[in-house]
């Protein structure tokens, strides 16, 4: 640790945050299309 | 006319490509993060292992929504298309990405979050380039126009990723020059240390990169198949009150 560990620390939040939450929105669009896929066949 | 129904088959590949992302992911981050620190730089060289990797990414990304759009004008398969926006979209994510963490670079090392220099000021053009490029995707309704007109896009702005990596040797900037040397002889510009770190973290982000494709194109496929059944709908309305009319002008 040193006096630039935040700015690290803030980075790797960051890119971590970004692509879980693009993973998210993409399980989220997922579900949505398969919802409306399913709704349509019944 | 018969309704198109999204192809999906069952998919070993996805699974594959998501479970070697995690673990080549863990390896990187637990050899980058133990790494000794940088002479002069301290810890902010751990922030090598997440930029530079996603850079490659984003360079990746918009190469392949060039190379999609170029196979697409040659062969009219819509998939290329779909992978073309799939491409896009993720490159312009990694982009925002890339820009941040180089930002949090910037501060300690530059004393400014963001200088308006040539290789900081391509990076952000190229959100201007591929958010148009979805921008434009999102405002015709037309399928085929949409494909020929963005697959034009997508190949004239993966001139982006040359001048943006040449953009350190060819103007003179703040930013460093290239960290792995590509052209007139290849070189790696940092410690062999950190070496092996930013090559498993390179790897890591490139089969990430195919994983997220291959989960972006699935969700395209089904995109494209709910248009194409709402185009039918809309159709056979359309259809049924010409028809209706046509019956009560005779009448």
């Amino acid at each position: 640790m040193d006096k630039f560990s935040g700015y690290v620390i803030v980075s790797y939040v960051v890119t971590f945050v970004v692509l879980f939450g693009y993973l998210g929105w993409l399980w989220w669009r997922l579900k949505q299309e398969q919802s409306d896929s399913e709704q349509r066949e019944r | 006319m018969t309704l198109a129904k999204p192809r999906i088959k069952a998919d070993r590949l996805t699974p594959v490509l998501g479970i070697a992302t995690l673990l080549l992911m863990l390896a990187g981050l637990y050899i980058g993060l133990s790494a000794p620190p940088d002479v002069n730089q301290g810890t902010l060289v751990r922030l090598f292992f997440i930029h530079v990797p996603a850079a490659w990414l984003s360079y990746l990304a918009y190469g392949g929504t060039g190379l999609c759009g170029l196979l697409y004008l040659f062969t009219r398969q819509r998939r290329f298309d779909r992978l073309s926006a799939s491409s896009a979209e993720i490159g312009l994510l990694f982009t925002v990405s890339t820009i941040i963490v180089g930002m949090m670079w910037a501060k300690p090392t530059w004393g400014a979050y963001w200088v308006w220099e040539p290789r900081l000021t391509t990076t952000a053009l190229s959100l201007v380039i591929y958010g148009g490029y979805l921008l434009v995707r999102s405002l015709i309704e037309e399928p085929e126009r949409r494909a020929r007109i963005s697959a034009v896009i997508g190949i004239v702005g993966t001139l982006y990723i040359p001048v943006n990596y040449m953009a350190v040797e060819w103007w003179r900037g703040i930013h460093q020059t290239q960290t792995a040397k590509l052209l007139g002889g290849l070189g790696f510009a940092a410690s062999p240390a950190y070496g092996i770190a930013l090559s498993i973290m390179t790897v890591a982000f490139t089969v990430l990169y195919f994983y997220l494709l291959r989960v972006r194109g699935k969700i395209a496929v089904m995109q494209e198949a709910r248009e194409e059944r709402e185009f039918e709908h809309v159709s056979g309305e359309a259809a049924t009150e010409t028809g209706a009319a046509g019956v009560v002008a005779r009448g």
